[in-house]
């Protein structure tokens, strides 16, 4: 691996381990907390065949659904955030951090050239691979800024 | 890569000086792009936002009402002006979602005792290695004015990635 290259260029489509949970729209909302629950993830992508029609997320469960006792019956598609924006895998990291930060999301579905889902980029997931771009400055830091110490110990 | 006998600019990765044959081996290149932000830049740099804080007795109803109303999807737990947990929609989604009725959750069963928290003068470097290695995705900063602030990972990568 090269630090020096530019990871902005990278395409999102050469990242690894990008877990994603996919399901259909007609889901029920109880099924669709287990599934989060099980695999630990923070949301979910919603598809109507092959096209994605939409995206749900812990901040969709904070805002539409803690206090509004939800049947465990309903269809997800009536919680969903519709026509979510997605990426596709020829895009750039700087592309998806540009339209992360424009946008305000942290949730990304990833397509392929042909539009099928192929997993999910989050803002998690963009500042592992960046670090690992500068292990030096990054990874090898104390775990608390107060254990650096200051003079070199020592007779 | 500056030349520390003659000052002369060489080109970087140079082994000796052009113009005097100074051994340039030892001399480091400056930190340039993401490096550089990265080693220099600090806390402040992030422009951390205000922190939206609860008392840990507040009701978890309360809580997610405040937290839709202010926009967030994280608070800190504030008991004598000290701050001792962290909440996000994460622990709300595992911890009360399909779990148990939001008036039975408890605060300081759900919240993150004792969270990392940084200065505004810290460098960049150290939120970085919370957020990658940590997983953390906000970090509670103490201002120098005694006042909370907070920083997201999307404020990371956007300090981060180079300007349009």
């Amino acid at each position: 691996m090269s630090p020096k290259i530019d990871p902005f260029i990278e395409k999102v489509g050469n990242l690894n381990e990008i877990r994603h949970i996919a399901a259909e729209e007609s889901t029920p909302y109880g099924q669709i907390i287990e599934l989060l629950h099980q695999k630990r993830l923070p949301s979910v992508t919603l598809t109507s065949g092959d096209a994605v029609t939409g995206i749900f997320t812990e901040r969709d469960i904070l805002n539409k659904c803690l206090l509004e006792n939800i049947d465990d019956k309903t269809p997800i598609s009536e919680l969903m955030t519709r026509n979510p924006m997605t990426i596709q895998t020829s895009s750039t990291i700087g592309c998806a951090i540009e339209i992360m930060h424009d946008r305000r999301i942290r949730n990304l579905p990833l397509l392929d050239e042909s539009g099928k889902l192929v997993g999910l980029l989050t803002v998690g997931r963009l500042i592992r691979f960046l670090a690992n771009h500068h292990p030096a400055e990054v990874v090898n830091l104390p775990p608390r800024p107060s254990q650096v110490t200051e003079q070199v110990e020592g007779a | 890569m500056i030349c520390p006998d003659c000052a002369h600019v060489n080109i970087d990765g140079a082994d000796n000086c052009e113009e005097c044959n100074t051994d340039l081996s030892a001399v480091c290149a400056a930190p340039q792009g993401l490096t550089k932000k990265i080693i220099e830049g600090t806390i402040a740099d992030l422009q951390p936002r205000d922190a939206i804080t609860v008392d840990p007795r507040q009701s978890i109803p309360d809580v997610i009402k405040l937290m839709r109303e202010k926009k967030t999807g994280c608070i800190l737990v504030v008991e004598n002006g000290d701050v001792s947990g962290i909440m996000t929609e994460r622990d709300l989604l595992f911890g009360v979602a399909g779990v148990k009725d939001p008036e039975d959750a408890d605060m300081m069963a759900l919240m993150h005792p004792d969270p990392v928290c940084l200065k505004e003068d810290d460098p960049v470097s150290f939120a970085f290695h919370h957020m990658s290695v940590g997983g953390f995705r906000h970090i509670p900063i103490l201002r120098q004015s005694g006042t909370l602030g907070m920083i997201s990972a999307r404020d990371l990568l956007s300090y981060l990635s180079p300007p349009k």
